[in-house]
């Protein structure tokens, strides 16, 4: 049965005037401590020292647009563009720091088929429970029973517990309950990502129908072959902003071509030079002096045991990036388990249209944590820009020149990990007990060294079953434009005055004299 | 009904394979046919003119009446679902306390009440009442997180129905409350038509605290395990075991400061003395409750729009 989404347009706009969605430059702010506070003790303890720090989170900004009765309209961006926040906005489920949201009729939200479904219970229970969710009386109901029944071919099964049932007959059910009345305004996050074929197509077909009747449908999707077929109209957000609005095809347009994989642009033109293979050492465990460990040996691999600890620690290294460097990923210290890393990466600029340079400084942790609320995953990481361009945290290396770069950490449970560059403080992270995934310590250190595969995660499934991913080959950056020199490794965290006072003693060796 | 579900293997729920799509098309041609349910009234909702936080979510929950009746179900439903004796439970549980209170208290300290099963079942009833449907207010808003992220839902109504479950199981524990009270010969007076507005008072309280623990709850989930000491605490400073006058006269004073104390008395009395409480104690019961849910209420709807953004 084909779709007849795009069959032109209904003439239900003349009936009203006013738009069903309207967006008045609307902000929504995620304000999250730096820290997870769980504890009242925690929070007493940091409030009393003024040290509760918040992150500003702007998930959406300035966000202005209108749907009018009786269109289909989607929603495109990348992961964290905002797009399931719009959706919550228009839920009524989040209310807008500024500006003005106007919903004009009843919004149904079909944004987890069943979510609100207790295993427990049986069919019919559960279908009296997510009507009442969807603030439907219990009349109303009674009223429609047969029908939702009816609609998701259940008869024989509708009063078993729903635990007994198959995930497509929990999603039928749970569509069947979410549209059995007929909303103003439709919410669809993701469509049709269960069911089967047949289940999908009768989901079409009573959307469609819906429309032909008034019903505003909006569509948030990755697919962008489903939004084509069913939209006219498509809005794309980027970074919380509204980047076009318009014509579905033009939206797709822009939204491909702001998309397509970059290829790197070497610097200069050119190919990128071969990675030769370093020959890896394996040394012996290196022994403290002066309160710290010099690891010398490039491509050196040195026993961890008894040197890195998540409780403190400090990593200090001299590092100069050659003209010649490429725009490459390169580690200058790691450990084989990736928990204790110091490497450069290239992060996509969308302003600049290219890849840029960070110096990243990780300790404690390579236990990824996932906040599936704003849909991005982090490690105890320091990052910081080492170019030119306009960000944040920034630290701009010149190229051969030598730099005094020093990561330094206070572990578990409440300290930081922290980023100097020539004694300056660039940027620090606090620890969550959600990076400590409390495994052995690390075998094995390597410096001037990259992964091969870059990994080195240990992923907790949800089965409670655990991933261990860790590099299992080495190549060298010594072909990659990076040099080091003089790598320390102290078993206590340093200070700033510390830092400084090496450098202050050093730079003369390392640092051209000024007119030279 | 007998439950089916247990014979059902995981095999036979599997929808069987239909001869083409042809009941599924008729299924679709009726619901085209049939005609739907026009929304005639439009639901304008508009961030610019929204009434009061406490209003809005009074009119809310007015609308999601049913919802708070479908909880207070689930809630009964889901406890017992498998346990054999059932509801029964509800009633066995305060009865065993009473009997193991009864035990040790009666005859181990000499306390000298009459007819203690009757004193201790009485104010346990109530002490139950209280602490489970606060605990419970408090649990549901921590654990529906996810629902709250994805639908509006007025966010009261978890205390709603978690005070409206405790009601419930309340209900059906005077059944065992007054059996005992007449096998023990306590003489029963028209006094008892009093308890009625004593169980009104204390749900009003309970709600009102349970407010107040889901608005801290959510930013602190410490606030579990924390309430379940404070309710430790509450227990044994509320006469519930022990009548007041053990208390010594220089500090009985800091026992009266506690509401659970005239819940529980105005209450405890009508059946127990056969009396009704003087005015003063119900006065003062009406003003915590009261005052409860106005605090509760005000400060949990003053922070209901930030609920989604930290569950």
């Amino acid at each position: 049965m084909p779709t007849e989404f795009n069959s032109g347009v209904t003439d239900l706009t003349e009936m009203d005037e006013l738009p069903v969605i309207q967006f008045e430059n609307v902000s929504i702010r995620y304000r999250v401590p730096r820290e997870r506070l769980s504890g009242i003790k925690e929070f007493a303890i940091r409030w009393m020292q003024r040290r509760i720090q918040f992150e500003d989170f702007w998930a959406l900004r300035h966000v202005s647009f209108n749907v009018s009765p009786g269109e289909v309209f989607g929603i495109i961006g990348r992961n964290g563009a905002g797009k399931s926040t719009m959706l919550k906005v228009m839920a009524q489920v989040l209310k807008p720091v500024e500006g003005r949201v106007i919903m004009r009729g009843r919004v149904a939200p079909l944004l987890e088929l069943g979510g609100g479904f207790h295993p427990e219970l049986t069919g019919r229970e559960n279908v009296f429970m997510n009507m009442a969710l969807l603030g439907h009386s219990r009349q109303l109901t009674t009223k429609l029973f047969n029908e939702i029944v009816d609609f998701a071919d259940l008869h024989e099964f509708i009063d078993a517990p729903l635990r007994t049932y198959s995930t497509g007959m929990v999603a039928r059910l749970g569509f069947a309950v979410a549209t059995s009345v007929r909303p103003d305004i439709l919410l669809v996050d993701e469509i049709l990502s269960v069911g089967d074929s047949q289940f999908q197509q009768k989901c079409i077909d009573r959307m469609d129908d819906f429309r032909h009747q008034g019903t505003t449908i909006i569509i948030v999707s990755h697919g962008m072959g489903a939004l084509e077929t069913l939209c006219k109209r498509a809005l794309l957000l980027e970074k919380g902003f509204v980047r076009l609005v318009g014509p579905v095809e033009q939206v797709i347009q822009e939204y491909i071509a702001e998309n397509k994989p970059i290829v790197i642009e070497p610097e200069p033109a050119g190919p990128l030079p071969p990675l030769v293979p370093l020959e890896l050492k394996p040394m012996p465990a290196p022994v403290p002096e002066n309160g710290f460990v010099s690891l010398g040996q490039e491509g050196g691999i040195y026993p961890a045991q008894n040197i890195l600890e998540p409780g403190q620690g400090a990593v200090m290294v001299w590092l100069k990036i050659k003209h010649d460097y490429p725009p490459r990923d390169a580690v200058i210290f790691h450990t084989d388990d990736s928990r204790y890393i110091l490497y450069i990466s290239l992060q996509y600029f969308s302003s600049q249209k290219r890849y840029i340079r960070k110096l990243i400084a990780r300790a404690g942790g390579n236990k990824r944590v996932i906040d599936t609320y704003y849909g991005t995953s982090d490690f105890p990481e320091v990052g910081v820009v080492i170019e030119d361009v306009d960000a944040p945290r920034k630290y701009i290396l010149n190229k051969d020149e030598w730099y005094l770069v020093t990561m330094t950490w206070q572990g578990y449970p409440a300290g930081n990990v922290c980023m100097y560059i020539n004694g300056e403080r660039l940027g620090e992270r606090p620890y969550d007990s959600r990076y400590d995934q409390g495994n052995d310590l690390p075998g094995s250190i390597s410096i001037g060294l990259r992964p091969r595969v870059w990994i080195g995660e240990i992923i907790h499934e949800e089965n409670g079953k655990t991933k261990e991913l860790r590099p299992d080959s080495f190549m060298s950056i010594s072909e990659g434009g990076i040099e080091i020199h003089n790598l320390r490794l102290y078993q206590r965290g340093l200070d700033q005055a510390e830092i400084l006072q090496t450098f202050e003693k050093e730079r003369g060796v390392m640092l051209p004299i000024p007119g030279d | 009904m007998p439950d089916k579900s247990y014979m059902h293997s995981q095999e036979s729920l599997k929808p069987k394979n239909k001869p083409a799509d042809y009941k599924q098309f008729i299924i679709l041609l009726n619901w085209l046919k049939k005609p739907k349910l026009m929304q005639t009234s439009k639901e304008i909702y508009d961030t610019a003119q929204r009434p009061a936080p406490l209003i809005e979510e009074i009119l809310a929950l007015i609308k999601y009446k049913d919802l708070v009746i479908q909880f207070i179900a689930r809630a009964i439903k889901t406890r017992y679902k498998r346990s054999i004796l059932g509801v029964v439970w509800t009633m066995l549980n305060p009865l065993l306390t009473m009997i193991v209170l009864t035990l040790v208290f009666s005859q181990l300290f000499r306390f000298s009440i009459k007819n203690y099963p009757v004193y201790v079942l009485s104010g346990l009833v109530m002490w139950i009442f209280f602490s489970s449907s606060t605990n419970s207010a408090m649990g549901e808003m921590l654990w529906s997180g996810s629902l709250l992220g994805r639908i509006y839902v007025p966010k009261s109504v978890f205390s709603v129905s978690a005070v409206g479950t405790g009601l419930v199981n309340l209900l059906l524990s005077l059944i065992p409350l007054f059996l005992i009270a007449i096998v023990l010969q306590v003489k029963i007076t028209p006094a008892i038509l009093v308890m009625p507005l004593a169980i009104l008072l204390m749900a009003t309280f309970a709600l009102g605290i349970g407010l107040l623990l889901s608005a801290t709850v959510v930013f602190f989930a410490d606030m579990m395990p924390v309430y379940e000491v404070i309710l430790v605490i509450w227990m044994y400073t509320t006469p519930i075991i022990y009548n007041i006058d053990i208390i010594p006269v220089q500090v009985r004073w800091l026992f009266k400061l506690n509401p659970l104390y005239y819940m529980i008395t105005i209450f405890r009395d009508p059946l127990y003395n056969g009396t009704v409480p003087a005015l003063s104690f119900w006065l003062i019961a009406a003003g915590f409750a009261l005052g409860a849910l106005i605090l509760g209420g005000v400060i949990f709807t003053s922070k209901s729009n930030e609920y989604a953004y930290r569950i």
